[in-house]
């Protein structure tokens, strides 16, 4: 074996060891997946204001499940989640989930004629500043995040919600 | 509070040149000029700090990354995500939370990929070293290359290469010999044919 390729060989064993050991430490300095930093941790509370004009609290959904979903009319996945989203509040309503709906980026007109169309009947409220968005980490819509009885974050999900999953996560979390 | 002093002086002035006769034109002149120098003079002030504050909000914006957008700063995207977290930039800043904590702040939501310039460490710090590394590498690379050049060049040098002219002279002289060989033997061969 030469000079230069045992140094190569070296080179390239010494990077190894230094990748390695800096991907172990990744998990500590943070993460670039915005799931890994929220998921497991206490839910920020917020409140909205519902389009029906009541007051939506987080914190006084405590003891429940709730799945909080992000939305706006304009976002073409929204209009395909619409359907499952109010069929799994019609079946969870009364066994202790709760489902809100966030809407985002839009305004409020375009959001009732959109929960007019789907016949939407899960609380609803527009967030108009978006701070509830930055506070959940929101990245596109739809989004929904699942928070468990105790008020931890447990799941998250980008992209529309098929009845599987929501039946799933209500399940699990009500069992 | 510099309004209410600079009233309060320009009241007494006022009253001191209205007790002398003839100077109430002047001293009305001078209230008008006067309050509307101040009233320019705190506009400015409001102006200098509201434009103190979007300097701040676009530092910060600069520094991070739009969490919809391709390679764009929070600052120069128009996307409504980008234009909500200008806003909470603002309003944090007005609530007196500085520069650090607010990137905290986007860091814990949105993890440290929302950061332009990721902090040296962990796996960050890697990425900052790379370059060095890198730098160190090649340049002892070039200087082991040239050393092999400048060696194989002193090993070519016209004082150690007459090899190569003896070289010859043994192969001219093995090609003489067999070109002599061949001669007679053709000589031999056209006699014959005849």
């Amino acid at each position: 074996m030469s000079k230069i390729t045992l140094s190569v060989v070296v080179g390239a064993l010494v990077l190894s060891v230094v990748f390695g050991y800096a991907f172990t430490q990744r998990g500590s300095a943070g993460s670039a997946d915005p799931a890994a930093v929220r998921v497991g941790r206490q839910a920020s509370d917020f409140s909205i204001k519902l389009f029906s004009g009541e007051e939506f609290r987080l914190s006084d959904q405590r003891g429940k499940a709730v799945a909080v979903n992000f939305w706006a009319s304009w976002c073409p996945p929204c209009r395909e989640e619409a359907p499952v989203l109010e069929r799994a509040w019609q079946a969870y309503k009364d066994r202790g989930a709760v489902l809100v709906g966030v809407d985002i980026w839009d305004n409020e007109s375009d959001a009732r004629a959109f929960m007019k169309e789907f016949g939407i009947t899960y609380p609803n409220g527009l967030d108009a500043t978006g701070e509830i968005a930055i506070e959940y980490g929101v990245t596109g819509l739809p989004e929904t995040w699942f928070i468990d009885r105790d008020g931890k974050l447990v799941r998250r999900w980008i992209g529309p919600l098929t009845d599987y999953q929501v039946s799933a996560f209500f399940e699990e979390a009500l069992r | 509070m510099i309004l209410g002093m600079g009233l309060r002086m320009i009241f007494r002035m006022n009253s001191k040149m209205n007790s002398k006769a003839g100077s109430n034109r002047l001293g009305k002149s001078l209230l008008i000029v006067s309050l509307a120098a101040l009233m320019v003079m705190s506009l400015g002030g409001t102006a200098l700090a509201d434009a103190e504050q979007d300097r701040q909000v676009r530092e910060i914006a600069q520094s991070l990354e739009c969490p919809v957008c391709d390679g764009q700063s929070v600052a120069d995207s128009s996307a409504p995500l980008a234009q909500d977290m200008k806003s909470v930039i603002r309003r944090k800043l007005a609530q007196g939370e500085t520069r650090d904590q607010i990137l905290q702040y986007f860091v814990d939501r949105y993890g440290e990929a929302i950061l332009r310039d990721p902090p040296k460490q962990g796996f960050n710090q890697i990425l900052w070293g790379l370059p060095v590394l890198g730098l160190i590498f090649g340049v002892w690379f070039l200087g082991y290359t040239m050393r092999r050049w400048s060696s194989r060049d002193q090993a070519s040098t016209p004082s150690q290469a007459p090899a190569i002219p003896e070289d010859l002279a043994v192969y001219e002289d093995r090609l003489e010999n067999e070109l002599k060989q061949r001669r007679p033997r053709g000589k031999r061969r056209k006699s014959g044919n005849r």
